[in-house]
Formats: structure tokens, C-alpha cells, sequence
């Protein structure tokens, strides 16, 4: 099982609600966000596509906080969330350095490391994370498995076929996926000749 | 991670190189004969060693958790580094203490030697992280290089029995010198457009910075043996190792989603300019 999220570039505003969920849920109103909205195109060039990047912890295949912990902080579970334990982090910080995504923050009041969980409380009681829940334009949708969401077997209640036949792995922007394997997967806009600009400049963005 | 948080590092991994990389050349300089008695060279790589350890555990969030940091030997490179920096430590201490009155066994200088010579090597693995490819390739031996280049220049300088220059501090010094030149390739071969905007100012000055690293590690330490051998030498030395490190991080760019969105955000700006749009 692989657990992780679907956005939907088309219907992110990016108003900022996940972020404040996110926030108000695990007390974070006055340390760093786990969860960001990153604009891409701000100035909105007509060369490039413009959408916002909702990011947390991916809850990665392959998480190279987990592999690189000298301490055994983080473990993956067996629906695919990564878990940081507070209480045996060393704050050495170098799951900072490693994960390419930004995900660990580092808490300098409590000297630790912290992250996302995926709320899983929330999920292990059938109820969606709080980003997700918070989303007003419903961009932001979690997926109990990621990879079988394309075949249909895991679809959310509230996720139409013809918008999870557009999923993808990368879109420019997202930090190159091949390394750790993040369990998020882009919505892109439907229609062929829409697909094939997003494609074309997808192509040309890569790093 | 922001350059303020890389401060610590940079204390610990120059003291440590330099610890560390004494006592590793030591058998390859003064040869595998039973020594005389403990040189002050072998003194200052045990304190330069012992005092690296202690930064190293008072930069972390939570100090009382320290001995957790040995849980993942084997599999987490950190843990590895930890664990080599121990019995790099004890090994050389226990040469620095059987060899204080009488002459050291060859095979107590050699064991300390390979030891602190592996935990060169497991400071350079750490930093060879998937994904984050400005400490891949050659920078992950630098460690060992540069700690072998300046443990050469200090036990020359500190050792009178040996006189001149030998062949050996020679190749270590250029060896050291090949293998930054590599890393300096790499680093010129980013590109800096992109690269130097959301790196910082480092960037822009990191060609004189390489020159000063080789200059000061490799260079003008043999250039000073050669014409005026004084422990002076040795701050050279120093100087060119705390440099090697400022450069090992300085040009450590972190692959982040922040750092794509703004090359891709750069990308765009510059294709829009070149249509003239």
C-alpha cells in the first residue's frame, strides 16, 4: 500500500486553507508549516504553465529520511505513512539535508525534527487528513493507495475517472521524483491539445 | 538547511579531517618500525579529534539522546560516521598513551591509522546523498584527501627526525589537489544562472574560494616545507582545511521543491525574454 495524495493543479487556488489546517490540527500556529503552497509562474509568463504546488511529507516509497536516520526516528507502516517518533530523534537534522522535498522541519524550541503524518489518526478512524478535508475547491484528495488510483480500484468517492486518467508523476517544479518514489500524483488539465502543451513543457522543464 | 546550521559542521568535519588525518599518515610517513615515543603530532590529533566529538554532540536539538545515534550502524551512514569517530578516537588515544614513554608497536600505529583513515571515508559518505548531486562524486572523498594532505604537512613540520620533503607528503598533497580539481570541474559545470541565484553570494566568488582551498591546503604548505620549515606551516595548512570545508558546503546547493520551483520559475523568465514576449 502506498498512502498519498492527489492534487488537482486545475482546481488549486492556492488559498492557503490546507496550510491552515494543517496548522491548526497538530498545533503548529507558531512553528514552521509542514505544508506549504508554492506558486510556480508568480509573475504568470505566457512561456510557462501557472499553477500552485500544495506540498507536504510525500510519504515516500523509498524515504530518504528514514534510510539516512542514525537513530531509528522514522518508520514507514504498512499502509505506507512514514512516522516520525519524536521521542527518539536526536535533532542532528540530517533528514533535513536529505529529503529532497523540504519535508522535515526542524522544531528549535523542542531540539527535534518533525513532519507530516498524514493525520493518521484521522485516517486510521476512515476520516480524511486535515488538509484535505479543508480544501475548498477539493484539489487536495487523499489516496488510501496512489498507484492503484489510475486503474480505479481505490477511487475516492469524490474523484470523477475522467479527471484520475490525467494523473502523473511529475509535473515541472516538483522536485524530480526517480530518487525516493513520493507518493503524490498531479491531476494535470484535461483535453488533448492542453495535454500536449503541459507534455511539451513538462519535457522542457525537466532538469 | 541554511548556512547558520551548517556553522557546527563545518567546526566539527575541520577538526575531525584534521584529527583524524594525522594520525591515519602517520604510518605512512614515519614507516611501520616501532616509533621512539608519541610525537606532539599524535597529541594534536587525539585532542583536535576528542574536541571534534564534543561539537559534534552539542549541535544536536536533543544531547541527552546522543548514545541513540549508534542505533542504525550498518545502515544509516550518520550512524556509521558516529560509530568510526568512537574507534577512531579510542585507537588513537591508546596509541597516544602506550606510546608515551616507550615505543609504539607497529601494529597499534598501523590499526589507529586505518581506523582514523575509515572514519575519513565515512565522513565523506554521509554527505553522498541520492538526489542531492552536489555532494556526489568526487567531493565524497575529499574528507580523506584533504585530512591526509594536512595530517602529512603537520607530522613533516613537527617531526625533526625527517628532513626535506618526502615523496609521500608530495603525493598526498597532489592527490589531494587532483581529486579537488575534479570536484572544482563539477562545481564550475553547474549552471550558475539557475544554480548561483537561489545559492547565494558563495556562488558568485567560488572559483576564488577553490583557488584558495588548493592554494592554502596543497600549495604553499609544500612551497613552505621546501624553503622554510617551521610549525607556521601547519596554521597554512589549517587555514586551507577550514576553507576546504566553507567550500564543501558553501557550494552544497540542497535539492528542494523550492529550489526546482524557482529554477523552473527562472527557466521561464528566460524563455519569455528570448521571445520577446
Amino acid at each position: 500500500m502506498s498512502a498519498g495524495f492527489l492534487l488537482d493543479l486545475h482546481r488549486c487556488v492556492g488559498c492557503g486553507a490546507c496550510v491552515l489546517a494543517c496548522r491548526i490540527e497538530n498545533g503548529r500556529v507558531t512553528t514552521a508549516a509542514w505544508r506549504r503552497v508554492l506558486p510556480l509562474n508568480l509573475r504568470r509568463y505566457d512561456a510557462g504553465p501557472t499553477y500552485f504546488l500544495s506540498v507536504a511529507c510525500h510519504h515516500c516509497d523509498e524515504p530518504a529520511c528514514l534510510r539516512g536516520c542514525p537513530s531509528g526516528a522514522y518508520e514507514k507502516r504498512p499502509d505506507g505513512i512514514v512516522i516520525h517518533h519524536e521521542e527518539r530523534c536526536l535533532g542532528c537534522r540530517y533528514c533535513e539535508m536529505t529529503c529532497p522535498f523540504g519535508a522535515p522541519q526542524y522544531d528549535a524550541n523542542r531540539g527535534v525534527m518533525s513532519k507530516c503524518h498524514l493525520c493518521a489518526r484521522r485516517v486510521d478512524a476512515g476520516r480524511a487528513p486535515a488538509c484535505v478535508a479543508a480544501c475548498p475547491t477539493e484539489a487536495l484528495t487523499f489516496a488510501a493507495d496512489v498507484d492503484t488510483v489510475n486503474a480505479g480500484s481505490e477511487e475516492p468517492a469524490d474523484i470523477e475517472s475522467d479527471r484520475i486518467a490525467e494523473t502523473r508523476r511529475y509535473v515541472p517544479g516538483f522536485t524530480d521524483p526517480a530518487g525516493c518514489r513520493p507518493n503524490l500524483r498531479f491531476i494535470t488539465p484535461a483535453g488533448s491539445t492542453r495535454t500536449a502543451r503541459f507534455d511539451a513543457l513538462a519535457g522542457r522543464l525537466r532538469p | 538547511m541554511t548556512n547558520q546550521g551548517h556553522a557546527p559542521l563545518v567546526v566539527f568535519t575541520s577538526l575531525a579531517i584534521a584529527g583524524a588525518g594525522i594520525v591515519a599518515v602517520d604510518p605512512v610517513l614515519r614507516g611501520t618500525a616501532p616509533a621512539a615515543v608519541s610525537t606532539p603530532a599524535i597529541t594534536a590529533g587525539v585532542a583536535l579529534q576528542a574536541i571534534a566529538l564534543i561539537v559534534s554532540m552539542l549541535h544536536l536539538g536533543r544531547k541527552d539522546r546522543a548514545p541513540l545515534a549508534a542505533r542504525r550502524t550498518g545502515r544509516s551512514p550518520l550512524s556509521n560516521e558516529i560509530v568510526m569517530a568512537g574507534a577512531a578516537l579510542a585507537a588513537s588515544a591508546a596509541l597516544l598513551a602506550l606510546g608515551w614513554r616507550e615505543p609504539t608497536p607497529a601494529a597499534m600505529r598501523s590499526l589507529a591509522g586505518a581506523l582514523c583513515a575509515g572514519f575519513l571515508v565515512a565522513i565523506g559518505l554521509v554527505y553522498r546523498i541520492h538526489g542531492q548531486f552536489t555532494w556526489m562524486g568526487p567531493a565524497a572523498l575529499t574528507p580523506l584527501s584533504a585530512g591526509c594532505a594536512f595530517g602529512a604537512v603537520c607530522i613533516q613540520a613537527l617531526v625533526p627526525a625527517l628532513d626535506g620533503v618526502p615523496r609521500a607528503v608530495v603525493a598526498l598533497a597532489g592527490i589531494d589537489a587532483a581529486l579537488f580539481l575534479l570536484r572544482w570541474q563539477e562545481a564550475a559545470a553547474l549552471d550558475v544562472s539557475v544554480v548561483g541565484r537561489v545559492a547565494g553570494p558563495f556562488w558568485s566568488r567560488r572559483h576564488q574560494w577553490c583557488v584558495a582551498r588548493v592554494f592554502l591546503l596543497d600549495v604553499l604548505p609544500l612551497a613552505l616545507l621546501l624553503v622554510w620549515p617551521t610549525p607556521i606551516v601547519i596554521a597554512v595548512a589549517a587555514a586551507g582545511l577550514v576553507v576546504d570545508r566553507l567550500v564543501f558546503y558553501g557550494l552544497a546547493v540542497q535539492h528542494t521543491t523550492e529550489r526546482e520551483v524557482e529554477r523552473v520559475d527562472e527557466e521561464i523568465r528566460a524563455a519569455t525574454e528570448r521571445h520577446g514576449d
